[in-house]
């Protein structure tokens, strides 16, 4: 099976700093997200991978193409989008997007045509005519998403692409990742400090602490459940039925958003689930198996030790 | 095909930072400095030497605009956080290297020889006083002769000022100017073969073809036909498609040089270093 990016022992310092310690790492096709606190090394594997920095020892390739050898190859395949507000004063949007075109080697015509229909993607309408530096967070970042990808790349590394903008303006751009992911048949690199822009759209997610991979591994197989609970919604009566449950010897609580928790381990407890709830009164609204969620595992593995490639 | 349509909007996009207001403004006193001085010292009766005092100060103005244009050319983008936008690009870096380059030289040579024009304007009919075997060299072909100098001046020195911007990000410009006061000024009058790697000599050897005149003063001086006479005599007399293949060829090296020092290098900026 070929990897989107496969890394072997990669290491990288900075004089005495170690940014990253022997990496190792398959990542497949679809989009990942890359989590990690800060100085993680997130932004140097990201460089890696764009071969912007030397390795001091490892190999790996991105794409199939060779890291260190085929470095031109490889970014004209990949569509990077930077964390940094690196936005060219004294252009207006589309001569923006036109620039990153044409920096890909793309003709003039073709790179102004590409560039248009980017921006329509990306929902820059007649701003695009305006320079740069007057944009709004929200509409720099479109730009930069649309540089990122006008010249028609395989893979899209996106460095904290939602930073900054709202709740409406998030939802859209993940959703053109998306669409580009499973429309197109793209794959992205997302990094990230928002976990439920992951949990909404990644089907991989890599957690880095240290230097280290930590975490390496489907999304779904990661929510899997560690324990048998369910969750439950009611009408009413939340507490009274928490109480009742205990009192019958099915372990629940109280979530923070008022949902039950309950230990449910086979049919017999099921039964006596629903037993309870029907002679209380209580009416119930769903139940559904507790997911294990993303920000717990993010939590155990940047605090804890080493479980790459779980 | 790739590689020139990226230099080209390279040169597209520096063409357009310099038509904004401030850069524009930068040039235009620059192309004027030159002229307003002319017409100054020769209102004032001090114009001793016009042709030697125009060649100074359209000479300085071409290096200050190569320094202004050329030494920033990598320092400028890690600065400005696009270093790793432009070069996640497949022919980013040689597109910064040469686009910049080329935008260097042109506006360093356009700036230079606008004031050249405008001196060989505000001058009149004042006589330079430049002698070639005796007969005296027509203005205009000196103009021709100064234009061609400050059009291989601007190339050569964008070649080499962009290699050191590339080698040094802080304070190339500082380093430029002490390379250019050490191997430019005091290696080029050393009579011996260290003089021959500085550009300024191989342009004095062609200012001495083309009109045979040797600053600081006029030509029909003695002294200062010896001192032209001694320095030949020093250097030998080669043609001066010899002093034009010696400029074109360190233009060709030191953008060789570049090329591959910008492909090769990592530029780390100080976020990069904290991870």
């Amino acid at each position: 099976m070929s990897y989107l990016i496969e890394l072997d022992n990669i290491r990288k310092s900075y004089r005495k700093m170690v940014a990253l310690k022997d990496v190792s790492l398959q990542v497949e096709h679809g989009i990942t997200g890359l989590l990690g606190p800060n100085g993680a090394g997130k932004s140097t594997l990201i460089k890696v991978l764009l071969g912007l920095v030397r390795l001091n020892s490892g190999s790996g390739s991105v794409l199939g193409k060779q890291l260190g050898k085929e470095g031109r190859e490889i970014r004209s395949l990949v569509g990077y989008m930077p964390e940094d507000d690196c936005y060219f004063t004294g252009m207006t949007g589309i001569e923006m997007v036109t620039f990153c075109a044409s920096l890909s080697g793309i003709p003039a015509g073709e790179a102004m045509r590409r560039s248009h229909e980017i921006l329509d993607f990306c929902g820059v309408q007649q701003e695009r005519y305006r320079s740069v530096e007057g944009y709004s967070t929200g509409m720099r970042q479109k730009v930069k998403f649309a540089g990122a990808i006008v010249h028609d790349p395989e893979l899209l590394i996106l460095d904290e692409p939602t930073s900054g903008l709202d709740p409406e303006e998030r939802e859209s751009l993940l959703n053109r990742v998306s669409v580009l992911c499973k429309g197109f048949k793209k794959s992205a690199l997302i990094s990230t400090h928002i976990l439920p822009d992951v949990q909404a759209i990644c089907d991989n997610v890599i957690i880095l602490a240290e230097g280290e991979v930590r975490v390496s591994s489907s999304l779904a197989e990661l929510s899997k459940p560690t324990s048998p609970k369910f969750m439950a919604t009611v009408v009413e009566g939340e507490e009274r039925l928490v109480a009742k449950l205990n009192r019958a010897s099915l372990a629940a609580e109280l979530t923070p958003t008022m949902q039950v928790s309950v230990n449910v381990s086979n049919e017999t407890d099921l039964q006596l689930f629903y037993q309870i709830c029907e002679q209380n009164d209580i009416v119930l609204k769903s139940l559904v198996p507790s997911l294990n969620s993303l920000q717990e595992i993010f939590m155990a593995a940047i605090g804890g030790g080493n479980n790459a490639n779980s | 095909m790739g590689l020139v349509n990226s230099i080209f909007a390279t040169v597209q996009f520096e063409i357009l930072r310099v038509l904004t207001l401030r850069r524009l403004s930068v040039a235009v006193i620059m192309a004027l400095f030159p002229p307003t001085m002319i017409f100054w010292l020769q209102a004032g009766g001090a114009l001793a030497s016009p042709g030697f005092i125009i060649t100074l100060f359209c000479g300085m103005v071409c290096l200050l605009s190569l320094l202004l244009w050329s030494t920033s050319n990598v320092y400028a983008e890690l600065e400005g956080k696009s270093w790793a936008f432009i070069t996640s690009r497949p022919y980013g870096r040689w597109s910064i290297l040469f686009g910049k380059f080329l935008v260097a030289f042109l506006v360093s040579f356009i700036i230079s020889w606008i004031a050249l024009s405008l001196c060989m304007l505000v001058t009149g009919d004042l006589d330079f006083n430049i002698l070639n075997d005796g007969k005296e060299v027509p203005k205009m072909q000196v103009w021709l002769a100064l234009s061609g100098l400050l059009f291989l001046a601007s190339m050569v020195y964008a070649a080499i000022f962009s290699l050191l911007g590339v080698l040094i990000q802080r304070r190339a410009m500082a380093i430029a100017v002490v390379f250019f006061t050490v191997v430019e000024v005091v290696f080029a009058v050393i009579p011996a073969v260290v003089g021959k790697f500085a550009m300024s000599f191989h342009m004095f050897c062609l200012l001495t073809h083309w009109v045979g005149w040797v600053p600081p003063s006029a030509g029909q001086d003695e002294d200062a036909n010896e001192i032209l006479q001694d320095f030949l005599n020093v250097y030998g007399r080669q043609d001066a498609w010899v002093h034009l293949a010696v400029i074109f060829a360190m233009t060709l090296l030191s953008l060789s040089l570049a090329a591959y020092v910008i492909c090769k290098r990592e530029y780390i900026t100080l976020e990069d270093s904290q991870v």
